[in-house]
């Protein structure tokens, strides 16, 4: 008798599901756009002179758009030159046995909750800083003068560059640590340690240290808010400008294309970059630490780096945490801001709801069996390009979908702002699940895999406590991440439906008040605390 | 002890849902829904004290879309077949006349818009203006002694090279050069505009970019709004403002006022027109001037505004009407001359 081979296209419940899965992402992440460029290629096909002529940018969106990306590339160079010394040297205390294991958790903590703050509170903090020096200067009896305002772009570059510091430095820390110690060793025998640096350690690091700073300049070039809280005009805020001015959603459409290119380029770049994938031990810090063979290079300004950046934090805590009158304002203020703080809550627990299930599903096959090179580039790409789309773009997406077809009820519904959140934050749950299940030895799973047989028992007792670890970190980075979401939340939110991240925004554009810091601080503590809990969590989880 | 904290997780969104739901013990189950692009700042008292007045709930939409956008005005023309918003309360007039050509307003003549001059009413009741600010030359006195203040919008061209701008394709900039259309002419005001760039001045991202620029001493002078210039005074900063062509035959100084409009068709048209009423007050106008939002008020008022006092401003003799048009008549020229 001649065994039946596998149907491999018949639908099993795991296909099912995974199709689903991959639907439900697809869907979220771009269904609100999809529309958008589906009028605006109508349009282009049926030879309309107005859409041929958007899709050309004019003198002063290519000079926009030029400024934009400036701004990005310092935010990244600046990042990821500081964050890479940065990292260099604490790598180097920890690996001198100058950290403690609470040390160790305590720099962790402080990464999480730094890269988890919204930009604008770090604008809001330099604003502050500057304020307070000014005041001191002249507590002195110095004139104000010596202390000016620094320009828009170096107040924007400044304010970016530290706030998205944290991913550059952990991505410079994951590259050094993934440097065999064998070849560093082998390597010393032929030249000094600075040489050793340049010629291996550092070339073997940087795409790991070119993927941190790429990630940099994705998130500043799409992000709009902080650099018009120092009046500064971006590509990206120009989308909702042309969505304004136009009242044309394919039109913003077809200007965000050169934006989505190039940030689809640099993902595209990162991915190709990061294929080679990291060795085994760079997966487990505390193993990788072990492992890691510190060297005798840079080490003043890699010093002077990493104190530039406690320093940073320190002065985020301080000006948060440190005003008398902002303690004494905040019960009065979280009452009066009760619904929109509720409203903030409700609505990320839900865009973390949302952004769950499908991210869990897509990160599983991600992580499947091996596929093609090409194919798995590009599930790889359609699972991160969602992340190259303006979330102001994504705004005006889903405000024209609802402003089209939904009804009443739907459209003066309070959590809405928790769907354009989901499509915003889903890759990044994707990334985090998917980083989790790397981490979990497949022997392990085969093992107990043989004690049961496929079905709902073995997904509850084997396969959902090991990815329950991933799937609460992602949980946590979608509900904070929307907690301090702006862009696309101000398309959504319903009349009456206001929520904290955008009264921040309204009121930091009067500059700072003790009653937009309070609120920052507020703002800052669900976010710290939804982080620390989860860092407890995960401690607990070893 | 992982049970207790998703427990604890479990009753805290419980508790978010509460009070997410909840309303004020004896607060009515009336709503009305307003849009407005009056910032939140100064526009959120004013309805908290109408809630707290009438016990109608009021739905808020505030613009929070940074500057120069219109937002609202899109969300308003394309919800125009079932509106959610009652009323549209406008910082500015502009886009409240494209709303009216849109057909999104409804025609209403308030009692509380008795004494506003008559500029100030639509002449078929789509929407009432009240109050506003001006449109100043924002001088840094550390850099220019008052003696070389310019005193005409004319002085401008031969110094352009001092003066900053915020851009005119966008905001009250815009609708400034709308306005010179209007009552000089198109050409006469495109040569203006025209001369200030040939003569380079600097042409920035927002009037709040203006106003940081002179405080700062970057650039001597600027043109913005007195909303913004207030922000600077407060401080401390070393500014003054220049309310043009003041002269008893002089052109006058643009003044940009609040709207407010019924929209049609909204769900809640007895609470609309009691809301509308209630911004166009006297009181309302009043309590504006104190906050600072309105430096120039519409009708006599015993109140003073915090950064000018009480002001008497010779204001631009032309109709908003006659701006939107003029602004239609330029808008190619000024796109060509800015953005390309």
């Amino acid at each position: 008798m001649t065994a039946i081979p596998p149907c491999r296209w018949c639908p099993t419940p795991g296909r099912v599901l995974l199709a689903l899965g991959w639907a439900v992402f697809l869907g979220l992440t771009f269904g609100p756009v999809a529309g958008l460029f589906a009028e605006a290629a109508a349009r282009l096909a049926a030879g309309e002179p107005e859409a041929s002529a958007a899709l050309v940018p004019s003198a002063r969106q290519r000079a926009l758009l030029g400024r934009s990306l400036a701004l990005a590339g310092g935010v990244a160079v600046f990042a990821g030159l500081v964050g890479s010394l940065a990292a260099l040297a604490l790598l180097r205390r920890l690996a001198h046995g100058r950290g403690s294991r609470l040390l160790r958790a305590g720099l962790l903590a402080a990464l999480v909750l730094w890269v988890v703050t919204p930009p604008y509170l770090h604008a809001l903090a330099g604003m502050e800083a500057g304020n307070w020096m000014r005041a001191a200067l002249s507590g002195l009896g110095a004139p104000s003068r010596l202390l000016p305002d620094l320009p828009g772009p170096v107040s924007a570059l400044l304010a970016q560059g530290f706030a998205l510091m944290p991913i550059a430095m952990v991505a410079a820390a994951i590259g050094f640590l993934s440097v065999e110690r064998d070849l560093i060793d082998a390597a010393m025998l032929l030249g000094p340690g600075h040489r050793v640096f340049l010629r291996i350690v550092l070339p073997l690091a940087a795409p790991a240290i070119f993927a941190g700073s790429g990630a940099v300049f994705v998130f500043s070039l799409i992000d709009y808010s902080t650099p018009s809280l120092f009046g500064l005009s971006s590509y990206a805020m120009e989308i909702v400008a042309e969505y304004s001015a136009s009242r044309a959603p394919w039109r913003a459409a077809l200007i965000a294309l050169p934006l989505i290119a190039i940030t689809g380029l640099v993902i595209g770049a990162v991915l190709a970059m990061l294929s080679r994938g990291a060795p085994a031990h760079a997966r487990m810090p505390g193993r990788a630490l072990r492992h890691y063979r510190p060297l005798d290079a840079l080490r003043r300004p890699a010093r002077l780096a990493l104190w530039l950046a406690v320093g940073y934090g320190a002065m985020i805590l301080a000006l948060l945490l440190g005003s008398v009158l902002i303690w004494r304002l905040l019960p009065g203020l979280v009452w009066e801001v009760r619904h929109d703080l509720a409203r903030t809550l409700v609505n990320a627990a839900l865009a973390a709801g949302l952004a769950l299930g499908p991210a869990a599903l897509v990160a599983g096959s991600l992580a499947a069996r091996p596929r093609a090179p090409v194919l798995r580039a590009l599930i790889w790409l359609a699972a991160l390009f969602p992340l190259a789309i303006p979330p102001s773009l994504t705004g005006v997406g889903l405000a024209a979908l609802l402003a089209c077809c939904a009804p009443d009820a739907l459209r003066s519904a309070g959590w809405l702002p928790a769907l354009s959140h989901a499509a915003r934050f889903l890759p990044l749950a994707v990334l985090v699940i998917h980083a989790q299940m790397r981490r979990v030895d497949p022997l392990l799973i085969d093992a107990a895999r043989l004690q049961r047989p496929p079905g709902p028992a073995r997904w509850l007792r084997i396969e959902l406590p090991l990815a329950a670890p991933g799937l609460a970190a992602a949980a946590g980075l979608v509900f904070c991440a929307s907690i301090g979401e702006l862009d696309a939340t101000m398309m959504t939110a319903a009349p009456g439906q206001g929520v904290l991240s955008m009264r921040v925004f309204n009121y930091l554009h009067y500059g700072v008040s003790e009653t937009v810091a309070a609120l920052g601080l507020l703002l800052a503590a669900i976010v710290w605390t939804a982080a620390a809990l989860g860092l407890w969590l995960a401690g607990r989880q070893g | 002890m992982k049970r207790n904290v998703i427990l604890a997780l479990l009753a805290i969104v419980v508790l978010g849902v509460a009070v997410f739901t909840s309303r004020q013990p004896g607060e009515a189950l009336h709503e009305v829904t307003i849009y407005t692009s009056v910032d939140q700042v100064y526009s959120e008292p004013v309805l908290r004290a109408f809630e707290a007045e009438t016990g109608i709930r009021v739905n808020a939409l505030y613009d929070a879309e940074a500057a120069k956008t219109v937002g609202l005005v899109n969300r308003l023309i394309a919800e125009k077949s079932a509106p959610l918003a009652d009323v549209f309360w406008n910082g500015e007039f502009s886009q409240t006349l494209v709303l009216k050509e849109e057909g999104v307003l409804a025609a209403y003549a308030s009692p509380a818009a008795e004494g506003l001059p008559a500029l100030f009413r639509d002449p078929e009741g789509f929407w009432t203006a009240f109050g506003g600010r001006a449109r100043v030359l924002f001088v840094n006195t550390a850099m220019l002694p008052k003696a070389d203040w310019p005193r005409s919008i004319f002085d401008l061209p031969p110094r352009a090279g001092e003066i900053a701008l915020a851009n005119p394709l966008f905001g009250s900039t815009g609708t400034h050069a709308a306005a010179l259309a209007a009552a000089l002419g198109p050409q006469a005001a495109l040569d203006v505009f025209e001369a200030l760039k040939s003569g380079g001045v600097r042409v920035v991202d927002g009037n709040a970019v203006v106003r940081d620029m002179v405080a700062a001493g970057r650039v001597p002078m600027g043109l913005t709004d007195t909303d913004d210039a207030c922000v600077s005074i407060e401080k401390g900063a070393p500014v003054a403002v220049v309310f043009l062509d003041q002269q008893a035959d002089g052109l006058g100084t643009l003044v940009v006022p609040n709207t407010v409009a019924l929209i049609a068709g909204g769900p809640h048209p007895d609470l609309g027109r009691m809301l509308a009423d209630y911004l166009l007050s006297t009181e309302t106008e009043a309590a504006m001037i104190e906050s600072g939002w309105v430096q120039i008020p519409s009708r006599p008022s015993p109140v003073e505004g915090p950064c000018f006092g009480r002001l008497d401003v010779r204001a631009m003799q032309v109709s908003m009407a006659e701006i939107r048009a003029a602004g239609g008549e330029i808008d190619a020229a000024i796109r060509r001359m800015f953005q390309d």
